[in-house]
Parts: structure tokens; sequence; C-alpha cells
């Protein structure tokens, strides 16, 4: 037993001596420029990268260098993820006293604040994010944008079009942005459903949409209600080529990347109305022909490191042909539109600094006709802004801008000289009007996380006073918080005063300034299978030809994948909607309750098909109770009555289905849909006789099929 | 007296061989399982864990797989979780995650979906709330997204995969050298099919990853993984291909590297004959 312990000592004598005399130790700390300790910094002998260390939780090093011969005129270097590497010379070392570093974020750490600041600044307060993805996905959008908005619980659309109706106000008070220039009218034909892409959005070139329901952020100006901020792709991954065929349409997209720091997106599609007229020979008796054909461009260029342009233009000449009826006139209404748009962003970034520059023109020219009413209408707008973001910290932006938005509108019109006499015989006089404006703003905006789970933002919009202008003055303020809690939670809350001017159309040749104070809490729940949204929210509007309306609503939305292939949503938004003036009354739109409920089941392999069922009270409206007759003009003028009438109630189920087949690296997705599928009978609006004496309904579409391929390569 | 000497000495010999090879003494006894009570113990001692962690969790993994018992792996991830919220640190929760993911996999092995699901979800969950991720982060977060698609339903499918992409490619973005995000394009590409666009990319992603130094600088507390993955993705795709003799040469240089790599050196079987 001694032998074996003698033996083990000297053994582990000898060890000590080999290790006391060969080690050399550096030891030291490491922290960033905020004083905080840096774990796991590499700290190395230059040139030998095995002979290293990392630093501990504390930041401290000890670095043992087993031959002192390797540290002559050497130096040690320090380095890790987000940090500039250090060189410090060993010679200037005192190696009885710890070596003190202090490292300095580099590139990479700011690349991630550019990636961060690229991000819009009140994101976080969006109800909604969609990608391309996400809008392809959406049942029942038929890959359209604005369709896929509509689709949200948020959306109180009564009209059946694409046209965003946010939470029971107006479109004209809610605004679509796309690479932060406004886009007036969005949709194209939207009275005829089941037709390609109804907004002027193709989704191909969406990089991110983002969706404000209510509380627009105030980086925007010129809206009173919800927003839709829309950015186009950065990045090309790979060049694409697209045809598509349709019962009413063929066209074409091309995706092209030039170098690796830019590429075109060119598409364009020519929209005919025989094909699909004659599959639906019910939807022919209202609708007698259309045609639409646009073509759009988008350009992206990284011209510098910090310097980016992207160019969009999109034309699009479009007519209908549709029978409609006012009061108790009954015609072809005949619209023919010509329309250009285009956008220019420069966008400047360097290191927490980000400057951008967006322009915007839209020219059209339009001319309807319907019984005695004709109307040449043109409008040039011009949109400019400047905007400078700074980053002071991953937790707080700060955003300041300016932009003016100005706009010509001229009307040559043939109007009738008594409002419900419409008939081409009846009396109508020339009213040409034009109209100008401009709408110079200043505005700011912060965002600041104070702790890890809550944002707060808030934000200040102005009309700048000394640039003289027919709009009064006004100031718009709103608040933001966010808290997000349990992994999957969030609390949203927002509230503000926002204002805009109606820009004038043929039915409201006049600006027209509209405010809106608004209050909403939101309740997320986002998790991998269950998604939950509720909200509650208040707003009164001032400013519409109708009066001050008070909305309040509440929604509810769950979505649950109940397989691998099934997927269920259901939402239901309460909404009540009223007009306040001497006699007070519901407004139009105050449906009570709008229920969506969905139904999609998805296998690439086989199918995807999806069906939805919409159900709500019909909309209110004020009938004619008696009519008094004109002999000069020989037609009746009605007298309206109580103004609490409601039509029956709306109900229709939509189905889709499509299929992707592969033919190796092509491939062709054939598609159909069916719009009302039972064919229920949706009254949209009254229609009298002559004297007012019996009526009739107007309907909303009744059952419609569409069906076409698209082949991508 | 001699008794004593020799206690004495084997204390202060068994201290200082402790301290002077801090870099692998504990590979033999991997001192996690009682490391969720050592927590309240020293800073050293949390230090002595994240040593070489990588190891560690390849380790716990293969003993959790020879027992047939998960519980090694829940302790270090215990671990690393109480450590997380004593010293917030974004490496501490890229190890978690990192043990998440192979405590996934042990749990796909052993046939229990939901287990090897709910993890996985907690790993990435967690990853993503670090927020700012750098690059190793967003690298580990696109692998464990990558792997999450097999739990995923169908109409996510293609946005899990679309986030994995991107997460890499800003992985690269942040640094062009960090050869496990390209590896993880590499996996993504090699295992989406060629209709949907896959097959075109993971040969010139994984030769990349294979010139790359598994770290830039030795460092036990980062990330090394992804060269012998690269180098076995490599050879499977020239053998998919029917390109052996690329494969046979990749296969030589990956077993000179990787001489122990069980998975490389079962690829032998495919080459022999070419």
């Amino acid at each position: 037993m001694n032998t074996i312990k003698i033996t083990i000592t000297i053994v582990f004598l000898c060890l000590v001596s080999v290790v006391y005399s060969q080690p050399f130790s550096i030891k030291g700390h490491v922290s960033d420029k905020q004083g905080n300790n840096l774990f796991a910094v590499s700290v190395c002998l230059y040139g030998h990268n095995t002979i290293g260390t990392g630093t501990d939780l504390d930041g401290n090093f000890t670095l043992k260098i087993q031959d002192p011969e390797l540290i002559k005129n050497e130096h040690l270097v320090f380095s890790f993820i987000g940090f500039e590497p250090l060189k410090v010379s060993l010679d200037s070392i005192n190696y009885s006293e710890p070596v003190n570093v202090c490292l300095d974020e580099n590139v990479q750490a700011l690349n991630a604040v550019v990636v961060q600041g690229r991000k819009s600044i009140s994101r976080e307060f969006s109800v909604k994010e969609m990608d391309k993805l996400k809008i392809y996905l959406s049942p029942l959008a038929s890959a359209d944008p604005l369709k896929a908005v509509a689709m949200l619980p948020s959306s109180t659309n009564t009209s059946e079009t694409a046209n965003p109706e946010l939470r029971g106000s107006s479109a004209n008070r809610t605004k679509i942005f796309l690479n932060g220039v406004p886009v007036s009218n969005p949709v194209r034909n939207s009275q005829i459903n089941g037709i390609g892409f109804f907004s002027l959005f193709n989704p191909e070139l969406i990089k991110t949409m983002l969706v404000y329901p209510s509380n627009p952020p105030l980086i925007y100006g010129n809206t009173s209600a919800g927003m839709i901020d829309i950015e186009t792709e950065e990045k090309l991954e790979n060049s694409s080529y697209g045809l598509s065929v349709s019962l009413a349409s063929t066209g074409i997209s091309v995706s092209q990347k030039i170098n690796e720091k830019s590429f075109i997106q060119i598409y364009g599609n020519l929209m005919f109305s025989k094909g699909f007229l004659s599959v639906n020979p019910e939807i022919n008796k209202q609708v007698k022909g259309f045609t639409s054909n646009d073509i759009g461009l988008n350009y992206h260029n990284e011209i510098t490191e910090n310097l980016t342009l992207n160019i969009y233009n999109y034309l699009v000449s479009e007519s209908s042909n549709v029978v409609i009826n006012l009061f108790t006139w009954s015609d072809n209404a005949i619209v023919k539109t010509i329309r250009d748009f285009s956008i220019m962003n420069l966008k400047y970034q360097k290191s927490k600094h980000y400057l951008t520059f967006n322009a915007g023109t839209n020219f059209s020219r339009s001319d309807f006709s319907f019984g005695n009413i004709s109307s040449e209408f043109s409008q040039q707008q011009a949109y400019l802004s400047l905007n400078y973001k700074f980053l002071f910290s991953n937790n707080l932006y700060v955003q300041a801008g300016l932009s003016n938005e100005s706009g010509n509108f001229d009307f040559n019109d043939t109007v009738p000289a008594f409002y419900y006499a419409l008939s081409p015989e009846s009396p109508s006089f020339q009213h040409d009007t034009i109209l100008k404006n401009n709408l110079p703003e200043s505005y700011g905006y912060l965002r600041w996380k104070p702790i890890r789970n809550i944002t707060w933002g808030i934000g200040v919009r102005k009309k700048i006073d000394f640039i003289q202008g027919k709009n009064p003055d006004y100031l718009s303020i709103q608040t933001n918080l966010r808290y997000n809690f349990l992994n999957y939670h969030s609390l949203l809350f927002s509230a503000g005063r926002y204002n805009n001017i109606t820009e004038p159309n043929s039915t409201q040749e006049e600006f027209r300034m509209l405010s809106a104070d608004q209050i909403a809490l939101e309740y997320l729940f986002e998790a991998k299978k269950t998604n939950i949204n509720l909200a509650v929210y208040s707003k009164s509007e001032k400013g519409d030809t109708t009066g001050k309306r008070k909305i309040n609503g509440c929604e509810i939305y769950i979505e649950h994948n109940i397989t691998r292939s099934l997927k269920a949503s259901v939402s239901n938004t309460i909404l009540n909607s009223d007009i306040w003036s001497d006699d007070g009354f519901p407004d139009e739109n105050n449906v009570g309750y709008f229920l969506v409920t969905t139904l999609s089941y998805f296998n690439p392999r086989l199918f995807n098909v999806s069906v939805a069922w919409s159900t709500r009270e019909g909309k209110f409206y004020t009938p004619v109770s008696s009519s008094i007759y004109n002999p000069s003009i020989d037609c009746y003028q009605p007298v309206y009555g109580d103004k609490n009438a409601r039509l029956s109630n709306y109900n229709t189920i939509n189905m889709s289905i499509n299929r992707s087949i592969s033919l190796g690296k092509q491939s062709i997705v054939l598609y159909a849909s069916i719009f009302n599928l039972l064919d229920a009978r949706n009254p949209k609006n009254v229609i009298y006789n002559k004297d007012y004496t019996t009526n009739t309904f107007d309907y909303y579409q009744k059952r419609s099929i569409y069906f076409g391929c698209m082949l991508t390569m | 007296m001699k008794t004593t000497l020799f206690y004495l000495v084997w204390t202060i010999l068994t201290l200082n061989s402790c301290k002077g090879n801090s870099y692998y003494s504990e590979k033999q006894s991997i001192e996690i399982q009682n490391s969720h009570d050592a927590f309240l113990g020293t800073i050293s001692q949390y230090d002595t864990l994240l040593n070489n962690i990588q190891q560690k969790v390849m380790d716990v993994f293969v003993n959790c797989k020879m027992s047939k018992s998960d519980k090694e792996m829940v302790d270090l991830e215990q671990t690393l979780l109480s450590l997380s919220e004593h010293k917030s640190n974004g490496i501490i929760i890229y190890w978690y995650s990192y043990t998440c993911y192979y405590h996934s996999i042990l749990l796909m092995i052993e046939k229990d979906s939901k287990g090897s699901e709910k993890i996985l979800d907690d790993g990435i969950l967690r990853l993503n709330k670090a927020g700012n991720l750098n690059s190793e982060q967003l690298a580990l977060l696109a692998l464990m997204e990558s792997f999450s698609i097999q739990y995923a339903s169908n109409i996510e499918t293609p946005a899990i995969s679309r986030r994995v992409k991107q997460n890499a490619e800003k992985a690269l973005q942040l640094d062009s050298l960090n050869l496990r995000a390209y590896y993880v394009l590499a996996s993504n590409d090699f295992y989406t099919p060629e209709e949907y666009g896959g097959g075109k990319k993971a040969s010139a992603y994984l030769k990349k990853a294979i010139s790359l130094n598994d770290q830039s600088i030795v460092n036990p507390y980062l990330p090394s993984w992804g060269k012998s993955s690269s180098y076995e993705m490599l050879i499977r795709l020239k053998i998919k291909q029917k390109q052996f003799a690329e494969a046979k040469k990749y296969y030589h240089e990956a077993i000179d590297l990787f001489p122990d790599d069980y998975m490389i050196n079962i690829l032998s079987k495919d080459l022999i004959n070419y």
C-alpha cells in the first residue's frame, strides 16, 4: 500500500514540476462601451488561433501560454460577434495586473440596426401584417391584397368591393400607402366580382402589408379611419416568368434579376368580358360588358451600399357598361377611365440615420354617362415627402418629416336640373368646376421600449401654417401602447385625434375636412395552431355630409388548425353606427353583426379548397313614403319617410378551389371559384316605379363562376 | 504522516489540474446531474458548464439515447434556463435552444411527436424573444424552424420555409463567414422538392460551408457545429446526383477531418463500388 502511495506521489510531483515550469498566464477583463461585461469574447494570440480562451460570465479571462517564446513582439486579439476585433500589443501589457479591454460595436451590429431601421417605426402597432404568401393563402381573397383585407374581422364593407371600409368608417376616410405614397381609388372594375385582381396591386410585388384598422400611424397623413401600408419587394430571389389565362383575362408577369443589386418586375393583363358573361348569363342581365388593360413596372436598384432607388409605375385603361337604377330611372352606366400613377423612393441609410424621399404622381381622366348625366373628370395629383429616422438605440427610435399633397380636379359635367329626374329627356345643365388644393404637413413620431415587453408610441401631425391654403388649421395626435405577455399574448391600446381632407369626385365636388376621435383596445393571442383577436373600439367622426357619426364596435376572431390540412375560422363584428343630429338615426352600415365563417382544406398533393359563409343584418335605408308630381318635367319627386327601414339579411357562401401541378421546374395552377354558391337574393337597394307606388329590389351579385390557370416558370 | 502528506499532495494536484485544464477537464464527467441545484453556486461553476457546451449537449444526447430517458436533457435545459434568468445573456439562450433542438430530435426518435414539437417550439420561442439576434442565433433559429416543418400544418409550411430562408440569409448578411448559415440554407434547399424550386443551390452552399472555418477563432463558449454535417450532406447530394467521383473526393476529405463521424462513415457503403 505504502509503495503505491509513494509511487503515485512521485508521479504527481513530477507532473507538478512540469506544470509549474511552463505556465504563463495573462488575466483580464472585457466590457463594452457602456461598461457591460462581455461573456464569451474570444481571446487569442495573434496568428495562433488555437492558443486562446473565452471570457467568463463576468467578462474575466485567463489565457495560459505554454511557450513564453511565442509572445515576443506579439499581440492579443479580442473578438466577439457584433464587435470590432481589437489587437493589443503584448509588449504594452503589465502581466502583474489584469488587462482591461473595451470593445466597440462593429458593422455586424450596425447591420442589425440597419435591418431594424428599415422596418416601419409603427409596425408593432399594426393589427395584421401580411406578406405575399399570406395574401396568396388567404381563403377566398383570390390573391388580391385588398380582398385579403376584406376577409379580416375589422372589415365592415357592405358593398362587395375590394375598397377597404374598416371599423364602420367610409372608404374615403381610409388611405392606402404604397411605398409611403398615398394611392387613391385603389380598386378597378370592383363591381364585377370574381375577376382576377380587383385592386390595382399585384401580390407578386408585395413584400409586406401592414393593416391598421383604426388609429392610423401619424407618420402618414390625410387619413381619419384606417390605413394600409404596402411595401414592395427589396430583393428578388430568382428570376421568374408567369402566364395566366382565365375566363375573363390573359396576363403575363416577368420578374427579372438584372444583377445582385437590381431587378425589374413587369406585369400586364388584358381583361375582357365575353367569356365570363356567356358562362354567367344571370350576371349578363346587369353587366353588359367590361374591359381593363393594365401594365405595371417595378424597378429596384441598390445604387450604393447606403442608397437605394425604387420606381413603380402603373398604367390602366378600363371601361364598363353596367345597368344601374337611380331613383326611378334604369339605364346603362358607361364608364371609361385611363389612369397612370408613378411612385419613386430614394432611401439613404448610414449607421443609425435613415433618410427617405418619396414622390408620387397620379393622372387620370374618366368619362361617365347615365341618363341625362354626363361627366368628364380629370385629375392631376402630386405627393412629396421627406422623412428622417434616427435610431438612438434598439429601444428608442424617432422619426420626423414633411409632406405635401397637391391636386387639380377638373369637372366638365352635365347634371340633372332636378335631382330625381334622370331620364335623357329630363332637363339638365352644364356645370364645370375646377378645384385645386395643397396640403402641406409636418409630423413627428417616437417609439420607445422602456422595458422588454412594452412598446410605446406617440405621434403628432400638423398642417403647416406658413403655406397659404384653403384648408383649416388642424393638429392630429395619437398614442399607442403594446404589451406582450406570457409568450403568445398581446394587448394593444391606441387613441388619438385624426384629420383628413377628402378628394373631390363626381358625387361630391368639393374638398371636405373630416376628423375623428378614436380609441381602441385589442387583444391578440398568436400561438402556433390558434389565433384569437378581440377588439373594442369607439369613434366619433365629424365632417361627413350626413353629419356627425358615433361608431362603437367590438370584434372577435378565432382561427384554428384542426388538423394538418384543415383550418377553420370564425369572426363576428358587432357594430353600432349612428348619425347624430336633431333627429338621430342609424347609419346605413349599422348592421348589428357581421359574421364570417371559413373552412379551408389545404393539401398541396391533391387540391386546396376554401368555403366561406358571410351573413349580416340588412343595411338601413330611408324608404320613399309618397311622391309629388312635377308636371313641368313629367316626373315624381320622392318624399322620404321613416329612416329606420332595414333591408332583409345578407347571406352568401363563396367557394374557391385550386390545384398545383408540377412539370419539373415549371408549375401550373388551376383554379376555380363560385361566388354566391346558393344564388341567394341579397337586396342591395330599393327600386321604385315611376310614381314610387311600388318597389322591387336591386340585388347584390348573383351566383357566378370563374376559372382559369396560371403557368409559372 | 505519510497518509496526510499523500492526501495533501493529491488535493493540491487535483485542484491545480482542474484549474490548469479547464478547457475540458470535465469531459469525462459532465457535472450536470446536480447542476440545477448547483445553480446557486458560483460563477465559475457556470463557466464550467458553459465551457465546451456544444460537446456536452451532444454527450447528453448520446447518454439519453442510450438510456432511453431524457432526464439528463431536461436537467441541462433547466440549468441553462435558470442561469439565463439569473444572468441575461443571448449565448445562454442560444445553448438552451440548441439543447431543446437535440431534445426534440431525441423525442422524435422515441416517437413522442407531441413532446418533440413542444420542446422545439419552446426553444424557437425563447430564441425569438431574445431580440436583436446575431448571426449565430439566426442560423440556429433557421435550423430549428426548418426542423419544425414536419410538425406544421400544410397551410403553414410555405411560410415557415420562407422564414427559414430569410433568417439564414439575414445571418449571412450579419456574418458572411458563418458556415452554419450556409449549412441551413443548403439543408433547406436540399429537402425542398424540385417542383417547389429546391435542389438548385444546395451544392454551392455546401461547398461554401466546407471551405469555411467552423469558428474564426477558437472559443469554447461559441458554436462550432455544421462542418461535418455539411460534408455529409454534400456527399449524399453528389451520390443522389450520381456524381460519384466528386462524392468520393469529398468523402476522403471528410473522413480525414472527421474520422469518427458515424454519419460520414456510413456513406462509404454507397461509394464502395465506384
